[in-house]
């Protein structure tokens, strides 16, 4: 089957027709890492006393490393989502997307905001990802639905901004919010530079 | 757990981060520092006898440590000598082996009082025969002194102390102290050894624990091996020897000149929980029990701005770590709140006042204060005291205050009486922070002023990771407290409860409680304190056992915290013949050494001539045989209020701690409509 869907400019869009590559080889390196053993995995974390010691290793890795299976498994669905989106309508907007999302995140992590020691998780990326898939899905449809996928998302992250705590999911590491809200910023950035390219 | 706009208000909790700063940065670059735990011939002219091997095995389970350490030592004279044996004590440590090899067997030695185990060394010297004594000096060492040491011989000991293990924020720490030195007070004699191993060192450290670790960290010894064995047990392995415990010429000697500093991360999002091991024979009567309680984060940031005074030593032992020091003052009172006001005290013989009353936190007057510390020479001994007393004259009593106090040295200056010091704090309700640097801090007189005035005493070793303990520190002085924590238990007899009085517990901190029980069931037990001005209590119901044998060290260490409570009597109150005599019974029941009993060796067959009974020979072979049955079993849960927990929310780890996030199942059904949602226009 190849389902062609319009694309933003009128292109079409195969969700089944090309195979999500991208976001299938991200999805098997995540879980890979996972399992990677212990004293390895731990190295692979954000840490801001290694990045001190002049090991920039978590910056690239930090945000696909995770706490334990409940944490992947779940960011690795939304990944799986939300890439498949991305990547049927552009390659190259999926690989700009994670870029601007880990800049994104990064920077709130380096930033004087900021006072983890620790940061792990795709979440924030994910983020990233949701404004760029609900804009491509909102020039494509107009669609309520949409919109109402779009307000929810925005009233979660206001919710886990308030009060510290993840809704609706539970990882061995407390949440960190704001790393989402680094997240949907970068995607709005990306936007529109985009619309400026565009343009 | 940190939102945003959370993260916009605690600029307030940089703060405090300054205390700690000053504290911890004087740290950095320590001066090169002597090791100990070393053997020296009691005639100090004489060079260092060599350290053929030096064996340390750590084994970390049920919340304590069992460190046990062998050592060989080579007497390359020409004559026969009388060695010490010296290392410093470690944090709350007791001990309770030491074990001698007298004709290729070893013997382990008996407790006496400390004037009767001294007679009996040296008369059995006097004979010629065999014999070892292992005293304490006071908080600084225990020294061991062996004879004879033979001519181009060896000499053989073993040492085994055990400690509780506490998890600060969901960190771990176990140090193995081996630097001595830099300070004012200083045993001349000890001075001039060898402390290179010639031969085989070792250090393993296993960890047994329930409790997920997810990985661990030895700041000032990269070269260790860390290796999970098993999802609930650690190896981390540092040393020279190789694995069949041969060594050639090429192996590298290995320097008993620093600390090694172990830490183990504990996974996040772990419940708040209470925890109990204990020992009672199946014979009935008494049992021991130790209970480790660990809060759920539930204590608030503090918001409101305060006063610092900020006490500083700048004797001559401060010398190589003055520069240091003022370089953490600077960052800590960068990172003061507006609203706060700070003083800086410095003593050495005697106290100054380095700023003219209280400062405001702005850049002229950081910039004064800075440029006065670093114009001054760092000389001279210690009067502590004379610190003290100036840094609590002219506390403002219209705004919250705060003492931090920062020496690596001993009182030697004044007044040094710890009935003196705590007298004075008794004048002022005001919370004492003391941060020792190094392992020859009077610990038990800074740890006794800060239990006093419900602060907290934080041990600083130069091997420690500053940046972690920097955090740990700051995150306590930013939060609210326990305070006037009070243990109930109904339903089961329950006596001699050790520590007697619980002052205080900060954020992150674990609460261990060591007593007696009789029977055994179930029993509803109550923490009760206030928080803020507030009540609060936590509840739970579990059984205590009506035998168990797992753990017999719970009897050492139920007795180590009953003599550190009557050791506080005394130095509070002045020594009574009763309190001494309470604290020599322990000791010598439970095969301790103290300030009052010490222990001695000699052969297997004078010990029934002194008319010594072998009872801690028999104490420490059931703590072995203990040891070898729990190794060969499974690692053992000890959470006893998993049925009704204690607490409702996980253990609190570091405000600047570790974070992440997922999208959960409902957010995953949210996306899904997005796949099909804009399939035509």
């Amino acid at each position: 089957m190849n389902t062609a869907i319009p694309g933003a400019a009128g292109a079409p869009i195969h969700l089944a027709g090309r195979l999500p590559i991208v976001t299938l080889l991200l999805c098997l390196f995540a879980e890979v890492l996972l399992y990677l053993p212990a004293e390895l995995h731990a190295q692979l974390y954000f840490e801001r006393a290694a990045l001190q010691a002049g090991g920039a290793l978590g910056l690239l890795t930090g945000q696909w490393i995770h706490a334990d299976a409940e944490h992947l498994y779940w960011n690795m669905l939304a990944l799986a989502v939300l890439g498949w989106i991305i990547e049927s309508h552009s390659r190259r907007l999926l690989v700009c997307s994670l870029v601007v999302g880990m800049l994104s995140v990064n920077a709130l992590l380096l930033s004087p905001l900021c006072e983890l020691q620790r940061y792990c998780g795709l979440s924030g990326l994910l983020n990233t990802l949701l404004v760029v898939a609900i804009h491509l899905r909102w020039q494509q449809s107009r669609s309520p639905l949409i919109a109402c996928i779009a307000l929810a998302s925005v009233f979660k992250l206001a919710v886990e901004l308030y009060s510290g705590q993840s809704l609706l999911t539970h990882i061995s590491w407390a949440p960190y919010a704001p790393a989402h809200l680094a997240g949907l910023l970068g995607g709005l950035v990306l936007l529109r530079f985009r619309v400026h390219g565009d343009q | 757990m940190t939102s945003l706009p959370k993260i916009w208000k605690s600029t307030w909790q940089n703060t405090w981060k300054c205390t700690a700063a000053i504290a911890l940065l004087a740290a950095f670059h320590a001066p090169a520092s002597l090791g100990a735990g070393l053997m020296s011939p009691a005639n100090g002219k004489l060079p260092a006898l060599q350290i053929r091997q030096h064996h340390v095995d750590v084994i970390i389970e049920d919340g304590y440590a069992v460190t046990s350490i062998e050592q060989t030592f080579f007497n390359p004279h020409n004559q026969a000598l009388e060695a010490i044996y010296s290392f410093p004590v470690p944090a709350q440590a007791a001990v309770g082996e030491f074990t001698y090899w007298i004709d290729g067997k070893p013997v382990t030695g008996e407790v006496l009082e400390k004037q009767r185990a001294r007679e009996v060394y040296e008369q059995e010297k006097a004979q010629g025969r065999e014999s070892a004594l292992t005293e304490q000096d006071d908080y600084r060492t225990f020294d061991s002194t062996v004879y004879p040491v033979r001519p181009q011989a060896e000499v053989k000991i073993r040492l085994v102390y055990l400690q509780a293990v506490k998890v600060d924020l969901g960190i771990g720490r176990y140090v193995y102290p081996l630097e001595e030195g830099g300070v004012d007070e200083q045993k001349l004699a000890f001075w001039s050894y060898n402390e290179v191993v010639e031969e085989d060192f070792s250090f393993n450290l296993r960890m047994r624990s329930s409790y997920p670790v997810d990985t661990f960290r030895l700041p000032q010894h990269p070269a260790a091996a860390i290796q999970q064995q098993s999802p609930d047990t650690w190896l981390v392995s540092l040393g020279n020897a190789r694995i069949d415990g041969e060594t050639t010429s090429t192996q590298p000697a290995f320097r008993l000149d620093r600390d090694i500093v172990v830490y183990w991360r504990h996974q996040q999002g772990l419940p708040g929980s209470v925890d109990m091991i204990a020992h009672k024979p199946a014979d009935g009567g008494r049992g021991t029990f130790m209970m480790t309680v660990t809060p759920g984060d539930d204590l608030s940031s503090i918001q409101q701005g305060r006063d610092w005074v900020f006490v500083l030593d700048y004797s001559g032992s401060m010398a190589g770590k003055y520069q240091s020091l003022v370089e953490g003052i600077r960052k800590g009172l960068e990172k003061l709140n507006p609203a706060d006001r700070y003083r800086v005290v410095l003593f050495n013989n005697r106290a100054r006042e380095l700023t003219r009353g209280y400062q405001v936190v702005d850049t002229a007057s950081i910039n004064r204060t800075i440029a006065d510390l670093e114009a001054i020479q760092p000389d001279g001994g210690t009067n502590l005291y004379a610190g003290l007393e100036l840094g609590y004259r002219g506390l403002d009593s219209d705004r919250p205050s705060a003492v931090v106090l920062v020496t690596d040295g001993v009182a030697n200056v004044g007044l040094t009486q710890k009935k003196d010091f705590l007298e004075l704090l008794e004048k002022h309700d005001v919370r004492l922070f003391s941060f020792m640097m190094g392992n020859s801090a009077n610990r038990p007189l800074l740890e006794g002023m800060t239990k006093m005035s419900n602060g907290f005493a934080m041990n600083i070793s130069n091997s420690d990771d500053i940046s972690g303990r920097l955090i740990q520190a700051a995150d306590k002085l930013a939060h609210e407290a326990y305070r006037d924590i009070h243990v109930e238990i109904d339903g089961v007899k329950v006596k001699d409860l050790a520590p007697a009085r619980i002052a205080s517990l900060y954020r992150g901190q674990q609460l261990v409680l060591f007593g007696h029980y009789w029977g055994g069931g179930e029993a509803e037990v109550e923490i009760t304190g206030k928080v803020s001005g507030r009540d609060v209590a936590y509840r739970t119901r579990f059984a205590f056992p009506a035998s168990t044998q797992r753990n017999p060290e719970v009897e050492r260490l139920w007795a180590f915290a009953s003599i550190e409570d009557l050791q506080d009597r005394i130095d509070y109150l002045g020594e009574d013949a009763d309190t001494r005599e309470a604290i020599v019974d322990l000791a010598m029941e439970y095969g301790l050494v103290t300030n009052y009993t010490s222990m001695v060796v000699v052969r297997e067959e004078v010990f029934e001539q002194y008319g010594m009974d072998r009872d801690n020979a028999a104490r420490v072979e059931a703590e072995r045989a203990a040891r070898a049955q729990r190794a060969a079993g499974a690692v053992q849960d000890n959470r006893v209020d998993s049925a009704q927990p204690a607490f409702s929310s996980p253990r609190a780890t570091p405000a600047g701690g570790s974070g992440g996030g997922a999208l959960g199942p409902w957010m995953v059904l949210l996306l899904l409509p997005l796949l099909f949602a804009g399939r035509r226009r």
